[in-house]
């Protein structure tokens, strides 16, 4: 075989103009007689390659990103050399107004469209600039949950409405967004309330995943009932998993007053979605409309659910 | 090629029509070679924004001479990538099947098709060295010119296309020894 330089440049050279167009396999096959049996084989891997790498992004994504891009362009100053740096509460202010003025009504109008509307796109954008806005780890914690909200009324929405195309996607944020909350409490500083109250979800074994069962009383269990669904192969994720949240954080320890009801608020909001959110993310698990490869990420979503809200509540009970 | 550094000279002066220009001829091929690396269609979607909105905080300090633009882009995308693989690697797996993208606007009998074929060859892929993951990946879903891809690796042209001699190759064997492997 000839895998000298003279090849890697033939079968270059024919490469580039299969996926210019310019060129038929026979056609190259026919300029090179000599290399011809050595360079079909590749070629046609060439062209399978090509066809099955075409992905394009999708329209909705498409809108958003550009969006996204221009919010961000808008917010900054034109990209120089010397930056100076900007207050995180004057950029805040000038996006407000930017989205007010500029976007206020599409923002509006988009509050309350579903997946598949022209303007979910601009709902999202709105989220997660909200998202961004929020200056403490409670409020980014509150806007999370509020997301969530929205997705699972979506799911719910999507699926009593037979439009299950974009279930996947809307699984997969309320996925992320239950992750969020996770590293949230991760980086933020033991000192501080929710932070304190969190802090121990990341040091259990819940954070690697590792199927544990404890009898030990001051450890809250959370029992994963629901089996998973025909097909699904999601291992670290057993029907028979059962998570151990280790309740011994105690909150406030040491902050002043102002964190102390930021975070008592917080454990408020945590405590009335407790009941709401994981209950409404099982029912979706229990509807047959939902396909096997959704359920996946539903049953680590609620997973997930289970450890932030679990861990708020007994942290609730031990202030 | 002339306009494009036109644009990227202008974008580095702070010209955001000629950034916007720049994110739109570059917007697919970054989707989908990050797409194709991590093979998760919303986290790809985030970091294609992340790697343009970076593109775009960094494009003041952006050096032409050093390196041309697209492979500089393309180095974001890859350390972003490098940077999620190792958050990821904490994580629970997801199931090899959620995973790939579902493209909106074709059949969903071609989608599905066109899904296990893609599958099979993000598999067969697993079976080539970095180097030459790296190059598949630049050439067919970034859709760089060998120069641009051995700008973007470091590498001379000679070895980029060594690599990509070598990988055809290896990809071919791992497809077909699939396929009689099934039956």
């Amino acid at each position: 075989m000839s895998s000298n330089k003279d090849f890697d440049n033939i079968f270059n050279e024919c490469m580039e103009r299969l996926l210019a167009g310019e060129e038929t396999v026979g056609q190259c096959l026919q300029r090179y007689p000599t290399y011809a049996k050595e360079l079909e084989p590749l070629l046609r891997t060439v062209v399978l390659m090509h066809k099955v790498v075409d992905v394009k992004p999708s329209e909705e994504f498409r809108v958003r990103a550009r969006y996204q891009m221009q919010l961000k362009m808008a917010q900054t100053a034109p990209p120089q050399r010397v930056t100076r740096r900007v207050p995180r509460w004057a950029i805040a202010v000038c996006t407000a107004m930017l989205v007010f003025v500029l976007g206020g009504a599409a923002v509006l109008a988009a509050q309350n469209v579903m997946p598949g509307n022209i303007l979910y796109a601009v709902k999202l954008t709105n989220e997660t600039l909200q998202l961004k806005l929020a200056g403490s780890t409670e409020s980014k914690t509150e806007q999370y949950i509020a997301m969530a909200n929205e997705r699972i009324a979506e799911m719910d929405w999507m699926v009593n409405n037979n439009k299950i195309q974009n279930l996947q996607a809307a699984a997969s944020r309320l996925n992320n967004y239950y992750t969020g909350i996770v590293e949230l409490a991760a980086a933020g500083s033991p000192k501080t309330g929710f932070a304190a109250a969190m802090s121990s979800i990341t040091s259990s074994p819940v954070a690697t995943q590792t199927s544990t069962v404890t009898t030990e009383s001051q450890n809250a269990i959370v029992p994963v009932t629901t089996p998973p669904a025909a097909g699904v192969t999601y291992s670290a994720l057993a029907a028979t998993t059962v998570l151990t949240v280790p309740a011994t954080a105690n909150i406030a320890t040491s902050g002043n007053s102002s964190n102390l009801n930021h975070t008592t608020t917080l454990l408020g909001i945590l405590n009335s979605n407790a009941a709401v959110q994981p209950s409404e993310i099982q029912q979706l698990l229990n509807s047959s409309k939902v396909p096997d490869r959704v359920k996946a990420t539903l049953q680590q979503a609620l997973i997930q659910s289970n450890i932030v809200y679990q861990s708020a509540i007994n942290n609730a009970s031990h202030q | 090629m002339q306009e494009e550094l036109n644009l990227v000279q202008r974008a580095r002066q702070g010209d955001q029509e000629a950034f916007a220009q720049l994110y739109e001829a570059h917007f697919d091929k970054i989707f989908r070679y990050v797409v194709l690396k991590i093979r998760n269609q919303t986290e790809a979607e985030d970091m294609t924004q992340q790697v343009f909105i970076k593109a775009y905080e960094f494009i003041g300090s952006y050096q032409p001479q050093g390196v041309p633009f697209t492979a500089w882009l393309f180095r974001i995308a890859h350390n972003q990538m490098v940077d999620y693989v190792r958050k990821e690697s904490k994580k629970p797996t997801v199931p090899l099947d959620e995973s790939l993208p579902i493209m909106d606007d074709s059949d969903l009998e071609h989608d599905v098709e066109t899904k296990i074929e893609m599958e099979k060859v993000v598999l067969a892929t697993k079976q080539l060295t970095k180097a030459q993951r790296e190059v598949i990946s630049l050439r067919f879903a970034g859709g760089l010119s060998i120069t641009e891809a051995a700008r973007t690796m470091r590498k001379s042209e000679g070895a980029i296309k060594a690599l990509q001699h070598s990988a055809i190759l290896s990809l071919r064997k791992t497809l077909l020894a699939g396929e009689n492997g099934v039956k």
